[in-house]
């Protein structure tokens, strides 16, 4: 849909706006509309996935999975799950500031701090709330955020919920970042504080910016910075603390925001800072006052899955092996793709509505991997996102990589 | 025909504000000086495109930070089709 269409719907009393999006879902689902697809777990590099109009469960290779480490499967992690569930229940019973915050919480925050030498840090059910968090803890209308126009959407939401003013910025421009400073300093009322916040390996792409020259900019300017690194942990830095590590900027950041639902593989994320910025968010910010703590099985999953990645190095030496290799391996066949560094490997093909056509194929043909089109990303970028584990064996990229290639040339794509 | 006052114009009609050419200048930004997020931009080109019989495609609404880049789209527009004409 173009963004005139959009509008045209938008505008259209609410029960016809109604009547027309469902109808056209109904549409798309007898078309073989493919969003919605039900797995059936576990989260691995096969699973079993039915259609919504199906009955049937099929086995697939699975290639767009956020779980890059294999750890939501991981029989260490499900035991230690176990075990605190025997320990120490399940639900939290209440909100952070009630009863809903643990011994085992409080360990896991200061753990995840440490991960970019933070002094402490807070825990939210997602990486939504996460963003919203220090948004709305940190900033108000008297302030400015300047933000990376590739940003969540959760983080443009909290912008206009704290209704602080707000500029956009190309990461790839950051000259132009620096001119933006200069302008909003000049312009400003006196002890308005600029914030600003970037993607460390941006969702889109997988590839990441020059951070260290965006944090020299921003000391040099006095402006507080806020590390989105939803795909980073995990996935880069020897370690897999990061891209902070990564780019051996850590300490660097005056917040980083994080999730546990990705690499880590289970559920939730977290903002960690100084004790003074954590302090404000943790008693000013109601994204995580006014939210149920996460459960114990969600917090001995998260603090397993650190443990496996402390331990097992290998398991972020081999998700880049993987990668590099798939990336070879799909330019020797002829694709256009962006060379990142973390676990996100996207393919390209221009043509209007090709993605959507290729990915049907694919998973029908027993590949599952996820499209990304207007208006996630700029027209004719349209693109095929596959996510690349540390656990994928070699059969199984050459059997992905075939299968995309011998369907795009006969869909005459390739 | 004054494509910048068309454009503060439809500005106000969307957000219900009141910028004139004396309040704003046109290096001035959409979001941090106008508060007009890249939702709320969609529809204001809608508007603009609506006002002057021009269609403006998707990939050249994005990455527009100023009101002198809406204004130079808008006019690049115009001219083509002075041109074609």
């Amino acid at each position: 849909m173009d963004s005139r269409a959009l509008i045209e719907l938008e505008r259209k009393p609410f029960k016809e706006r109604l009547a027309h999006q469902y109808e056209t879902y109904v549409k798309e689902l007898e078309a073989g509309y493919m969003v919605g697809r039900q797995g059936f777990g576990p989260v691995d590099r096969r699973m079993k996935y039915k259609e919504l109009n199906s009955e049937v469960f099929n086995e697939v290779l699975v290639f767009g999975s956020n779980s890059y480490l294999g750890l939501s499967n991981d029989p260490y992690v499900k035991r230690k799950v176990i075990e605190a569930v025997e320990l120490y229940g399940i639900g939290s019973g209440g909100s952070p500031a009630f009863s809903g915050y643990t011994k085992q919480h409080r360990d896991l925050e200061l753990r995840l701090a440490k991960l970019a030498d933070h002094e402490d840090a807070v825990l939210l059910p997602g990486g939504y709330m996460a963003n919203l968090c220090w948004v709305s803890g940190l900033m108000n209308r008297n302030d400015v955020i300047v933000y990376d126009k590739n940003s969540h959407a959760s983080v443009i939401n909290a912008i206009k919920m704290a209704g602080v003013p707000f500029y956009t910025f190309d990461p790839d421009e950051l000259d132009g970042f620096e001119r933006i400073l200069e302008r909003i300093k000049s312009k400003a009322k006196p002890g308005a504080q600029i914030f600003s916040t970037v993607e460390g390996v941006r969702s889109v792409d997988g590839l990441i910016i020059d951070l260290k020259k965006y944090v020299e900019i921003c000391k040099r300017h006095d402006v507080i910075t806020i590390l989105d690194d939803a795909h980073g942990l995990g996935t880069v830095g020897r370690n897999g603390r990061g891209t902070l590590e990564h780019l051996d900027l850590l300490g660097q950041v005056d917040l980083r925001m994080s999730t546990c639902s990705k690499a880590i593989g289970a559920q939730g994320a977290f903002v960690s800072g100084s004790n003074e910025h954590i302090f404000l968010l943790r008693n000013f910010s109601y994204p995580y006052l006014f939210t149920s703590g996460l459960a114990q099985p969600t917090i001995a999953a998260i603090s397993a899955a650190l443990d496996v990645m402390e331990r097992e190095p290998q398991r972020i030496e081999n998700l880049h092996a993987n990668v590099r290799y798939i990336q070879d391996r799909l330019e020797a066949a002829g694709m256009r793709i962006a060379r990142g560094e973390s676990g996100i490997v996207p393919v390209f093909f221009g043509e209007d509505g090709a993605v959507r056509r290729l990915n049907k194929e694919l998973y029908r043909r027993g590949l599952f991997a996820n499209i990304m089109e207007y208006p996630m990303v700029p027209p004719g970028a349209e693109r095929l996102r596959l996510s690349v584990m540390a656990t994928h064996t070699r059969e199984e990229i050459d059997a992905a990589v075939d299968l995309i290639a011998s369907t795009a040339r006969e869909m005459g794509l390739l | 025909m004054n494509v910048y006052a068309e454009v503060l114009s439809a500005i106000n009609e969307i957000k219900r504000t009141g910028f004139t050419v004396d309040t704003v200048e046109p290096d001035f930004y959409l979001g941090g000086d106008l508060g007009v997020d890249s939702r709320e931009m969609l529809e204001i080109w809608y508007e603009l495109e609506q006002r002057l019989s021009v269609r403006i495609a998707d990939s050249d609404k994005r990455d527009r930070y100023t009101l002198q880049d809406v204004v130079d789209v808008l006019s690049a527009q115009l001219n083509n089709r002075a041109l074609v004409a």
